[in-house]
């Protein structure tokens, strides 16, 4: 082709076009992460957030978080201030000399207690001017004072610390003196992230190789052994995968409720149960798999019946091994579904820990209690690992959706 | 895998020549079908070739799995439910023939998974169908007999027969219960000390006793205290009679409310009135038509779908939805497919470099999990704190209301679906103009055509015809996208004049899950009627999809 000045503009052109694209694309993403890792479940804060935070990420692994929040009380005209730091009590004079006594709020397992003390000057809107050097307080077992270094003020459960904070004059511009000085508060996982990605791997997982097995014999059928009614029965099995659980969620529900009665892995409220009800997504598969079939030549599977191989050998020993991609393609498709299925999972599953993601996770975001953080700490943890796994099987993915079907 | 016990079958066969039974077969088998179907491969059933300690061990899993299939038929059986029973059997005779049988031995591959698809998807079809016959809802939960035992057992306290004083005394936290009967002064005691915190019925029993349990009696307040769990006591007296609170500090025996009388009609013992079931409203009624709770699941014809069609409470709304189902899938589709073929175009032109890596970037939103995007979008989007606002109001000073205006939700549930949809279109049209000729576009080029010509002129006319099918399958994907308008909008905000509640951007399949697991009415019967003309729709798409589609297996596609 021959190439114009115009070319070179055009390429640029879709450059351009593309990377704008993607920023709108990539945008949200990141702004998951950050959410993730900001203070509190604030929505309002810059992409990079001002003042981080790993709580939300030792609730994701349901590990508790011990934390300081900032406090402050102001000290103009005041003779002696007292206030609680979650380690205990400090006195705090107009000199600027304090004490803490120590009587930490938290048990043992909680500690390390963490909290700091310094001067700082604000405005008459509250902003800040200028602040003094903190000094920082370390609560642990008296053991373990040998671990911390001298740029922090030691004290042990039940002892007692003071010190001196150096008062400079007022800065132009300030209005308040005050003495600013971190709380310390433990907050506790409250939902088992963790066995809900557990769950969602062993649903999704047992699903899918399940989808496999029905829908790679029923294929082998449908594509190579002939018999009565077959193509009836792919125009009913194409017509029939159209109809989304969604729409008979009530009948369902009832079903499963009815069949618990009699059969206990059948019941509500159990994965099995999930499980069961999520092969109804079989038909869909079994496209898939026709396709791929048909495009093997049959003349292997002819010359081994010829020399007397069943044809359930002729499937396992010799098709089967010649369709490997549509199987990786058939079990990433559902996996991923399935893991990303809500509407039975929420009406089957009611119990907090046996939920999976799609549900556990909505339960971060209520009406009125809404935790963004913990939510984006739960999101990336959990969102993370199915995004790799697709993009590195994206390739077979682009070849067996253009021969196959729908994502469901 | 069964080659050595194919050859012990008989010394005399070499491997290549089949039993006579599998040659047989083969030669019924082949002349019918095998012609007509070129891929199909020549039938050996499998005991053909198999050891008779294989096939024993076959029927033996086949007999046992029958085994426990009967098994539940009788756990059915003997709960009532003779129709589970019956399909059950049904299901195990079919397992059972085809397993053995010879004859079946192709439906062995397909029967598996065609019973999951019988029970998950046409049964519950079929059920929902039915539901939307009867009022199964909320107030009529229960059928007729059990409506009547409700009734049979409720219980009524005379006045003025036999009073028992009521005393209680404490045992630690918990309380025993002493009752003086006032015709005799005969006392008696509970046998357990219970705590009294109950909110739901227990019954104790008594013990006739000569004294008063050697603990300190509670002071009389206590049984105000305690009056909400007294209600909730049953006594039982050795002689079986039932007592129940009457008075603040006295129990009485209790008699049942209702007798049947004349026909299926009850008549409360109290006062006399007769109640009598009305079948078509589902309720037990007094003469004067006072309904009784709890009403009871009775047939009503198509009043389900005439109330959808004419009540102008449930039409009005049922139309907007439809109409934003349809526009919201239209839309979807189309915008998906433009930007999916725009950006296929792009990247798989040969001049722009990296274009793996933008191929990667760009099917990330098709790989994060949707039930995190969408609630991505629902932050930004927050009328007061979300990032979009911000920036709008920084920018432009306004600061749109996403929640409440109709328009603007519906507005931002179309880009964010487009936001989630886009790659599925893109990757489709990647692997299809991979297939376009590149010859094509020399000609074309040397023609001297340009690229928006190249592109109405090729590139589309090539690609409509295989996306067809897959545009209206999407199409029929996002006629029943709940998840999305779930977790984003919850339907919201609510249409003003609708009743039962509908919202304005609701699809017809969020509707119906709103009218059956939203609100106080649970109304199934209704919410099955929307699933009705639901499945219709989906029905008239699905015949589309076959008409474009050319159902054809067992030849190969080149």
């Amino acid at each position: 082709m021959v190439k114009t000045k115009n070319h070179t503009a055009r390429v640029l052109g879709a450059h351009i076009v593309l990377v704008a694209f993607l920023a709108f694309v990539v945008y949200p993403l990141a702004y998951l992460v950050s959410v993730s890792f900001r203070t509190g479940h604030t929505l309002v804060d810059d992409i990079v957030p001002s003042n981080p935070s790993l709580e939300h990420w030792y609730l994701a692994f349901e590990q508790p978080y011990v934390g300081m929040n900032p406090q402050k009380k102001d000290i103009d005209g005041v003779d002696q201030t007292t206030f609680n730091n979650s380690l205990g009590t400090v006195t705090f004079d107009a000199n600027g000399n304090w004490t803490l006594d120590a009587a930490p709020e938290f048990e043992p397992e909680f500690y390390p207690l963490r909290s700091y003390l310094y001067i700082g000057f604000l405005n008459s809107v509250g902003d800040s001017v200028s602040s003094t050097e903190p000094v920082r307080i370390v609560l642990d077992e008296a053991a373990k004072a040998d671990d911390y270094g001298k740029d922090v003020i030691f004290v042990a459960p039940d002892g007692q610390v003071s010190g001196r904070l150096a008062i400079p004059d007022r800065p132009e511009g300030a209005t308040r003196t005050t003495v600013q000085y971190g709380k310390a508060y433990v907050s506790k996982p409250v939902f088992p992230v963790l066995s809900w990605l557990m769950n969602t791997i062993k649903v999704a997982g047992l699903s899918g190789l399940l989808i496999l097995l029905l829908s790679t014999t029923s294929a082998y059928a449908f594509g190579r052994l002939p018999f009565r009614g077959k193509s009836g029965l792919l125009k009913t099995l194409l017509v029939v995968q159209m109809f989304p659980n969604t729409l008979f969620l009530v009948a369902l529900y009832l079903l499963f409720d009815k069949l618990g009665g009699f059969v206990d892995f059948l019941a509500l409220n159990t994965h099995s149960a999930l499980i069961i009800g999520y092969m109804g997504g079989l038909a869909l598969n079994i496209f898939m798999v026709i396709g791929y079939f048909d495009t093997i030549d049959p003349a292997m599977e002819e010359s081994a019946a010829i020399d007397g191989a069943t044809p359930w050998q002729t499937f396992y020993k010799i098709l089967l091994p010649l369709s490997v991609p549509i199987l990786a393609v058939v079990f990433i498709l559902s996996f991923i579904t399935f893991v990303n299925e809500f509407p039975l999972a929420s009406v089957i599953i009611s119990d907090l820990d046996k939920m999976t993601l799609a549900v556990g996770a909505q339960q971060y975001i209520q009406d009125q209690n809404q935790l963004w953080g913990d939510f984006a700490a739960a999101a990336v943890l959990s969102g993370v690992p199915i995004t790799i796994v697709f993009l590195i099987a994206q390739k077979f993915l682009v070849g067996g959706l253009t021969a196959g079907g729908v994502k469901g | 895998m069964t080659q050595t016990g194919h050859s012990a079958d008989g010394l005399n066969q070499s491997p290549l020549t089949p039993s006579k039974p599998a040659k047989l077969f083969k030669a019924i088998f082949n002349r019918g079908n095998f012609m007509a179907n070129p891929n199909a491969i020549p039938m050996v059933p499998q005991s053909a070739t198999q050891s008779p300690l294989k096939r024993w061990l076959q029927r033996g899993i086949v007999g046992a799995i029958t085994l426990f299939f009967l098994y539940i038929v009788l756990v059915m059986y003997s709960q009532n439910e003779p129709i589970f029973a019956l399909v059950t059997l049904l299901f195990a005779t079919g397992f059972a023939f085809i397993f053995t049988s010879e004859r079946a031995y192709v439906w062995r591959y397909v029967f598996p998974g065609l019973a999951g698809m019988m029970l998950f998807i046409v049964f519950p079809i079929i059920y929902t169908l039915g539901i939307s016959f009867t009022n199964y809802s909320n107030l009529h939960l229960i059928d007729y007999s059990q409506a009547r035992t409700y009734f049979l057992n409720q219980t009524y306290i005379a006045e003025g027969g036999d009073s028992y004083d009521l005393s209680l005394y404490e045992q630690g936290s918990d309380y025993r219960i002493a009752l003086t009967a006032g015709s005799d002064n005969q006392l008696y005691v509970s046998q357990d000390a219970v705590p009294l915190i109950n909110t739901e019925q227990i019954t104790l029993q008594m013990e006739a006793a000569e004294f008063a349990p050697e603990l300190s009696e509670a002071p009389r307040t206590a049984a105000i205290k305690l009056r909400g769990a007294l209600d909730n006591v049953r006594l039982e007296l050795p002689d079986g009679t039932a007592l129940f609170k009457s008075r603040l500090t006295q129990f009485a025996p209790s008699y049942p409310l209702w007798e049947p009388g004349e026909g299926d009609t009850l008549v409360n013992q109290q006062d006399g009135t007769v109640i009598s079931p009305n079948y078509e409203t589902g309720y037990f009624e007094t003469r004067d038509g006072t309904a009784l709770n709890p009403g009871f699941t009775v047939g009503v014809g198509f009043d389900n779908f005439t109330r959808v069609l004419t009540d102008r409470g449930m039409f009005d709304p049922f139309l907007q939805i439809f109409t934003w189902t349809m526009s919201f899938s239209s839309f979807t589709v189309i915008i998906c497919f433009v930007l999916g073929l725009t950006l296929a175009s792009l990247v798989q032109w040969e001049p722009i470099k990296g274009r793996t890596l933008y191929q990667v970037l760009l099917i990330l939103p098709y790989a994060l999990p949707s039930f995190i995007s969408i609630m991505i979008f629902r932050a930004l989007f927050n009328q007061n704190f979300g990032e979009i606002n911000f920036i709008l109001d920084s920018l432009f000073g306004i600061s749109p209301d996403w929640n409440s205006n109709p328009n603007l939700t519906r507005g931002m549930i179309l880009f964010v679906n487009c936001w989630l949809g886009y790659p599925y279109m893109f990757i489709l049209c990647l692997g299809m103009l991979q297939s376009i000729p590149k010859d094509l576009y020399e000609a074309s080029g040397i023609e001297g055509s340009g690229m928006f010509n190249n592109f109405f002129r090729i590139t589309l006319p090539l690609i409509l015809k295989p996306m067809l099918p897959l545009l209206i399958a999407a199409f029929a994907f996002n006629f029943n996208n709940f998840v999305l308008i779930e977790l984003l909008t919850k339907g919201g905000p609510i249409m003003i004049g609708s009743n039962p509640p509908a919202g304005e951007t609701d699809l017809l399949v969020n509707y119906a899950y709103r009218l059956a697991f939203r609100g106080d009415s649970q109304d199934f019967a209704l919410a099955s009627t929307i699933s009705t003309f639901i499945f219709i729709m989906v029905g008239i798409i699905a015949y589309l999809y076959l008409k474009v589609t050319k159902v054809e297996v067992g030849r190969k596609r080149s």
